[in-house]
């Protein structure tokens, strides 16, 4: 504790501290920055090392027809997978109709009432879902849909990425919700507004721009997902916009292109995953620059 | 400050109280509300004890004390914003023509669409100028011209239309504090509140914007019972034809001192401990 108002001379002891102390205290603060950034490094290289390698294998293979042409059989040239990029958008897209409401009305009820019965079994509900693997999702949507109707479907495959969804999104709008200032909540129901108005009228916008960040990570978190797709979507090598149709998907085309023996299909895989990581990449970029727009115009710069 | 007298400073509220509203005393209007023996608890924490008072129609009631004593917990019990606070209870009962606005069967909705509320922070909704006005009339399904109307109205009425005429479209968070504040204002106004309740409406603001707040408040009391909460005495005598003041008992409870018509109040308080607070022996 420096008690003098003056600066202590570097590398001067200072009071009641002996120099050796004061060496050691130097050393070990040098050797923590060293790990802390090291880490930091080593946390980022995946994410570079991935991406980068994943452009460069697959940007090799990566042409107009890839995005418009269906799948051509083993051996024949060109061909491209317009109907897993299809698929994985119709999908993705039912997943959303299905989890964005339910996650967004829960999230009120459980951000309105924290400490009740029933809000803490949402928060406590959720928490144990997102931490279900996602095989187990599929296994389930398989069960209580895939079997009875005795059919692989797109349907099916949008179930199961609903629930993967569900509490993602739930659990960050719930959070959002909580950050909007309360008096904001009071003036309009102090205008005579009732709970439901205020939640949709006022706390929505006001939360906009994080809940639709959240919803962009379950989007991104959906639509990578392999696993469950084995069980539903289980995969088709035509065009299908039916729901009640199995379909293709981007990861699951990935899985099979991939494990497969021949090198125009692992090309293909690299190429997919291009695809797969852009189109993720893409929707977060857009959904950040559509909300930093209104967040603007609504003079909301947090 | 350090070196005013108490007579000087008793006379500085006299010159605040001159030449301004008139003063007369209550005994000529109805009462708009009354509170009765109302306790309020926080879980078993009594933070208001036996307040009873009538707040006469049409008049500018203040609410002055010192920091922590109940006053905004009073002043939120008078539309039910407490109850937003978990675990929280309420005795006795508050009136509004005659209702009790604490009955089972009382829609709390309705009651809080008859008294409005201004806030210590300006609090406008992330959303344009118009759209904060427009707020309330939609909730009762007003849209079209008569919305306009409404909106251009209550932007008048608050003091702020020639202000945002021409920027009705941007964000009501873009306005500095004291247009905000009197937007908020106009969007309580929208509503025809019949009382509007104002929790230290001036903090926030700079000396000039809260000249602008009480002189639309004086206004206001032509068609609006109004009930203020402040920390500034020479605010409460400025603009209140009635003051109650409010301390802590020894249990840390609010009391309601003593409440009566501001000027006598203020040059001649019956309580020894109304006359130590305005004298600022204390507080």
């Amino acid at each position: 504790m420096m008690l003098n108002p003056s600066l202590p001379k570097p590398g001067a002891p200072s009071l009641g501290m002996s120099s050796a102390h004061y060496a050691r205290r130097k050393i070990t603060n040098v050797i923590m920055l060293t790990l802390t950034g090291a880490a930091t490094v080593l946390a980022i290289v995946p994410l570079i090392w991935i991406t980068a390698y994943v452009t460069i294998q697959g940007s090799r293979f990566l042409n107009i027809e890839f995005f418009t042409q269906l799948p051509t059989p083993v051996g024949v040239p060109g061909g491209g997978v317009i109907n897993a990029i299809v698929g994985t958008g119709i999908v993705v897209g039912v997943a959303c109709l299905i989890a964005i409401p339910i996650a967004i009305v829960g999230a009120f009820y459980a951000a309105d009432h924290p400490n009740t019965p029933l809000g803490l079994a949402i928060r406590f509900g959720t928490d144990v879902l997102s931490g279900i693997p996602s095989i187990v999702m599929g296994i389930f949507a398989y069960t209580i849909i895939v079997l009875p109707q005795k059919r692989f479907s797109a349907f099916s495959a949008g179930v199961a990425l609903a629930i993967i969804m569900l509490p993602l999104i739930l659990r960050t709008t719930e959070e959002m919700l909580k950050l909007v200032p309360r008096n904001l909540r009071e003036g309009s129901l102090a205008l005579g507004a009732s709970n439901w108005r205020t939640s949709v009228q006022v706390l929505l916008p006001a939360a906009l721009n994080g809940v639709v960040t959240g919803i962009m990570l379950a989007i991104a978190r959906a639509a990578g997902e392999a696993a469950p797709m084995l069980f539903t979507a289980f995969g088709s090598t035509g065009l299908v916009t039916d729901l009640n149709e199995s379909t293709a998907t981007l990861p699951h085309t990935i899985y099979i292109y991939a494990m497969s023996p021949f090198k125009d299909w692992q090309e293909k895989a690299w190429a997919a995953a291009l695809v797969l990581i852009a189109l993720v990449l893409g929707l977060n970029i857009l959904a950040r620059a559509l909300t930093w727009w209104r967040a603007r115009q609504m003079g909301l710069n947090y | 400050m350090l070196e005013t007298t108490q007579s000087e400073r008793l006379g500085m509220f006299t010159r605040a109280l001159s030449g301004n509203i008139p003063q007369e005393t209550s005994a000529d209007t109805k009462n708009k509300m009354r509170v009765q023996n109302l306790d309020f608890y926080y879980g078993t924490f009594r933070a208001i004890a036996d307040v009873t008072m009538d707040i006469p129609e049409k008049r500018i009631t203040a609410i002055i004390g010192s920091s922590g004593c109940g006053k905004s917990t009073l002043l939120r019990t008078f539309n039910r914003m407490g109850d937003l606070v978990g675990n929280t209870r309420v005795r006795g009962s508050v009136t509004l023509d005659g209702e009790n606005i604490y009955d089972r069967n009382v829609d709390v909705v309705l009651i809080r669409r008859r008294i409005g509320m201004v806030f210590q922070r300006p609090n406008p909704f992330p959303k344009s100028i118009f759209d904060n006005v427009a707020y309330g009339p939609r909730l009762l399904g007003v849209g079209g011209k008569a919305l306009e109307q409404i909106v251009e109205q209550s932007l008048r009425d608050a003091a702020l239309w020639d202000e945002v005429k021409d920027k009705l479209h941007q964000s009501g968070l873009a306005l500095s504090g004291g247009q905000q504040q009197r937007l908020c204002v106009a969007r309580t106004i929208a509503v025809k509140p019949e009382v509007i309740l104002m929790d230290e409406p001036c903090s926030a603001l700079d000396p000039i914007a809260t000249y602008k707040i009480e002189e639309l408040m004086i206004q206001l009391q032509n068609e609006y019972t109004i009930v203020i909460v402040t920390h500034n005495m020479q605010q409460a005598a400025r603009v209140s034809n009635l003051t109650a003041f409010m301390n802590m008992n020894p249990e840390r409870a609010g009391v309601l001192v003593e409440f009566g018509p501001t000027t006598q109040l203020f040059t001649n308080p019956t309580k020894k401990e109304t006359e130590d607070y305005i004298t600022g022996r204390f507080g």
